[in-house]
C-alpha cells in the first residue's frame, strides 16, 4: 500500500515514514507543498498524509486544487492548529480525517487503517484473539472453556482492544472512542488505567498466556507473543 | 477643520479671543451711541433754552431790544428785523463774521462748520409778537469732538483688549489644563514595568481629579493582570521545563548506560510518559487560551444535569474504588438546564477528580443536584478530605495555584485542573465557588440557570 506523506519538518517525516513502513507501507515524502502536489497528481497513491502549515503551498490549497482534479486519493490532514474551525474547514475542503499535531502514532495508525479499509467495514460479532474470544450480540467473553464476568465498561474497553488487536491503542484513542470524551483536557487517564487494571485481573491474571500488554508512555495493545 | 488639530490650549485661547472680541465690540458700540445720543441732547436742549431765553427777553422788554446785551456777549446770537440785522452779539462778531453761514445752512442743516474748524449748531426762528428774526448758534465743536475721541478710544481699545484677551486667555487655558500636562507627563513615564505607580490626583472631585482617578483604576487593573500574567509564565514554563527535563535526563543517562533492549525501552517508555505529560499540559493550556480569547466553539443545548452528573460519577467512580472510598449521590430528577455539554461535563469531571485525588482513603465523597426555588440548577460536591483554608479560596481557581503553594507532582494534574472548572462554569453563565462547611473537607458548589 502506498502512501504519500506531505510534510516540511524532516524530524516528523522521517519519523512517519520510519513508522509506516514498519507496519509494511510503501511511503514517498515530499518536502514541500509543489513537490507534493507534482507527487499526487502524476503517481497513484492509496492515501495522502497532509501537514496543513506548508512553506509555499499551504495544504489546503494543494487538497482544493487536488480535490478540483477530481482525484479521489483519501486524505488524511495532520495539523497543529488545534482549533475546530480549522478542522470543519479542512473536512469542508475534502479531507477525509484529521489528526492533530501532536498525535500519538499508533492514533495516526488506526486513523490510516480506518481509512484505507473504508468501504468494506468490519461487522464481525464474534471475535477472537487466541484463546480469548467475545460475542457482541450476547456480551458473552470467554477464554478456553472460562466464562468472564465483565462489566459494561469493561466489555467496551475489551471489545475495542480485541478490534484493534495486534495494534497499539493509545489513551487518548479510548478515550475518545470507549469514554465518548471528545475533550483532551478532562481527567480519564486514571480512570483508563484503572479499568485496564481490572481488566487484565480479569482476563490474562488467572491464565498463563497474557495478553493484555502496557507499552509504557504509549498505551496498550492486546496480542499474543511479547509486546 | 483647521481647528481641530490645533491643540486645546490654542483653541481654548481662540475661542476667548473670539467671544472676547464680540462682547467688547457690542458693548462699546452701545456706550458709543448712548453717550453720542446724550451729549447730542445736552447740546440740543441749551440751544433750545438759550433761543427761548433770547425770545423772552425780547418779549418781557416790549419789543425794545436796547437791553438785549446784558444777556451776555459770550452768547452767538444775531436779531434782524424786516431783513436788516438789528443785534449782534460781540462772540457772534467775532466768530461768524466774516464766514457768516448762508442762509440756506440755516435751513438744512442746522449746522455750520467755519473756515477756522469750529463747529456750530444753529437755530434760526422769528419772534412771533414784534417779529424779531432771531438766529442763535452754538459751538459744539467740544462736544463733538468728545464724542469723537470717544469713538477712537473704543475703537484702540478693542485691539489691546484682543492682546489681552489672547495674552490671558492662553495663560489661564495653561493652568487650567496643567494637570492634564502633568497626568501626560506621568503617564509617559508609566509602562508595564512600573503600572504601580499612580497619576497625580490634585482634586478628585473635579473633571481632570475624575479622569486621572479612572485611570488609575484602569492601570491599577492592568497591573494586577500583569502581574498575573508574570506569575502564569513563570508557573507555565516551570511545569514546562519540569518534564521538558525528565526527557533530557532520561535521554542523556540512558546514552551513557548499556543499549540493551530492556534499558532502552525503558528509558524511551518513560521519555513518552513524560511527552505524554507535556501534551496533557499544552492541551490544557489551549483550553485555557481559546476561552480566554472567546474562541471557545459552545454548542449549548437541554441537557439533564443530573444525567450528566451520574455519567460522571460512574467514569469517575473507579478512581474513588481504588481508594476505598464512598461516593454517594443524591440527584433531582431532571434538573434541565441549557449549557454546552463538553464544557460542564469537563468542570464537572475536574471538581470531581480533585476530590478524589485530594481526599484521602476510605474518605466519604458526596454529589448532589438539586432546583433551587429561585430558578437555579445546582451540583454540589463535598468531601471530607483535608480541605481547603478559607483564605485560599479564592485563589485554587488561579492557574496553576496549588494549596500551601506545594508544587509536589504526587497528585498528578498541573493545577489547571480548577481554572478549568471556572472557566467552564462561567462561560456557561454560571458560578463556581467553594462554600464552609462544618468539620473538615470540602464543599464546591456549581451554580447555573435552570431552564
Amino acid at each position: 500500500m502506498n502512501i504519500l506523506v506531505i510534510e516540511d519538518e524532516p524530524k516528523v517525516a522521517q519519523a512517519i515514514r520510519k513508522g509506516l513502513e514498519s507496519e509494511d507501507y510503501q511511503v514517498t515524502v515530499a518536502a514541500n507543498g509543489e513537490e507534493g502536489y507534482f507527487l499526487a497528481t502524476t503517481r497513484a497513491f492509496d492515501l495522502i498524509l497532509l501537514d496543513l502549515l506548508l512553506p509555499g503551498r499551504g495544504g489546503l490549497e494543494i487538497l482544493t486544487a487536488l480535490r478540483k482534479q477530481k482525484c479521489q486519493t483519501p486524505v488524511l490532514i495532520l495539523t497543529a492548529r488545534d482549533a475546530v474551525e480549522d478542522r470543519v474547514e479542512g473536512l469542508d475542503t475534502g479531507a477525509d480525517d484529521y489528526v492533530v499535531k501532536p498525535f500519538a502514532f499508533p492514533e495516526l495508525l488506526a486513523r490510516i487503517r480506518a481509512l484505507t479499509r473504508r468501504g468494506r467495514p468490519e461487522q464481525a460479532l464474534r471475535l477472537r484473539l487466541a484463546d480469548l474470544e467475545i460475542d457482541c450480540v450476547t456480551r458473552k467473553v470467554t477464554r478456553g472453556k472460562q466464562e468472564i464476568d465483565l462489566t459494561a465498561k469493561e466489555f467496551d474497553l475489551l471489545e475495542y482492544l480485541i478490534r484493534h488487536q495486534g495494534h497499539v491503542v493509545s489513551r487518548e484513542m479510548l478515550a475518545r472512542d470507549v469514554w465518548k470524551v471528545t475533550s483532551r483536557a478532562t481527567p480519564l487517564d486514571n480512570v483508563i488505567d484503572v479499568h485496564i487494571a481490572r481488566l487484565r485481573q480479569k482476563v490474562d491474571v488467572p491464565f498463563k498466556k497474557k495478553l493484555l500488554k502496557t507499552i509504557r508512555g504509549v498505551g496498550f495493545v492486546l496480542k499474543e507473543g511479547d509486546a | 477643520m483647521i481647528l481641530k488639530n490645533l491643540s486645546i490650549r490654542l483653541r481654548l485661547t481662540i475661542w476667548y479671543t473670539v467671544v472676547l472680541v464680540v462682547i467688547l465690540s457690542i458693548l462699546s458700540l452701545g456706550t458709543y451711541v448712548f453717550i453720542r445720543n446724550r451729549l447730542e441732547s445736552i447740546e440740543r436742549t441749551r440751544l433750545d433754552s438759550s433761543f427761548a431765553t433770547v425770545e423772552t427777553v425780547i418779549r418781557s422788554s416790549a419789543g425794545d431790544i436796547s437791553d438785549i446785551y446784558h444777556l451776555g456777549q459770550e452768547n452767538i446770537f444775531q436779531l434782524a428785523r424786516d431783513g436788516k440785522v438789528v443785534y449782534q452779539t460781540l462772540a457772534w462778531q467775532d466768530r461768524l463774521w466774516p464766514g457768516r453761514p448762508e442762509d440756506e445752512d440755516f435751513d438744512k442743516s442746522g449746522s455750520w462748520q467755519s473756515p477756522e474748524g469750529s463747529l456750530y449748531w444753529l437755530k434760526k426762528g422769528t419772534e412771533p409778537v414784534f417779529g424779531f428774526e432771531i438766529i442763535f448758534a452754538q459751538d459744539v465743536t467740544s462736544t463733538m469732538e468728545n464724542i469723537r475721541n470717544l469713538a477712537v478710544i473704543l475703537m484702540a481699545g478693542i485691539p489691546f483688549a484682543l492682546i489681552l484677551a489672547v495674552l490671558g486667555g492662553y495663560f489661564l487655558a495653561g493652568r487650567a489644563l496643567s494637570p492634564v500636562k502633568a497626568i501626560t507627563r506621568k503617564a509617559n513615564e508609566i509602562t508595564a514595568e512600573s503600572l504601580s505607580e499612580l497619576l497625580p490626583v490634585q482634586n478628585p472631585r473635579d473633571e481632570i481629579g475624575r479622569l486621572a482617578s479612572v485611570f488609575n483604576d484602569a492601570f491599577t487593573r492592568l497591573d494586577s493582570s500583569f502581574k498575573k500574567l508574570r506569575r502564569f509564565t513563570s508557573d507555565a514554563s516551570h511545569e514546562l521545563r519540569t518534564p521538558l527535563t525528565s526527557i533530557r535526563s532520561v535521554g542523556e543517562v540512558a546514552l551513557q548506560g548499556p543499549m540493551d533492549r530492556k534499558s532502552c525501552q525503558e528509558a524511551i517508555g518513560s521519555m513518552l510518559e513524560e511527552t505524554e505529560r507535556l501534551t496533557h499540559l499544552v492541551d490544557n493550556l489551549l483550553t485555557l487560551a481559546r476561552g480566554d480569547a472567546g474562541k471557545a466553539n459552545l454548542n449549548p443545548r437541554e441537557l439533564d444535569l443530573s444525567a450528566l452528573a451520574g455519567e460522571i460519577v460512574e467514569d469517575l467512580s473507579v478512581l474513588s474504588e481504588e481508594k476505598d472510598q464512598t461516593l454517594s449521590t443524591d440527584f433531582q430528577s431532571s434538573v434541565c438546564l441549557k449549557a454546552d455539554e463538553a464544557t460542564l461535563r469537563q468542570a464537572v469531571s475536574n471538581v470531581l477528580h480533585n476530590a478524589i485525588v485530594y481526599t484521602p482513603k476510605k474518605g466519604h465523597i458526596e454529589v448532589h443536584t438539586n432546583k433551587t426555588a429561585e430558578g437555579e440548577a445546582v451540583i454540589d460536591i463535598i468531601d471530607d478530605g483535608p480541605g481547603i483554608p478559607e483564605s485560599e479560596r479564592r485563589n485554587v481557581f488561579e492557574r496553576f495555584y496549588r494549596v500551601n503553594g506545594a508544587h509536589s507532582r504526587k497528585e498528578s494534574g498541573v493545577g489547571l485542573g480548577l481554572a478549568i472548572a471556572r472557566w467552564a462554569v462561567e462561560v456557561n453563565g454560571g458560578k463556581i465557588v467553594f462554600l464552609d462547611r462544618e468539620g473538615p473537607g470540602t464543599h464546591c458548589r456549581i451554580t447555573l440557570h435552570a431552564e
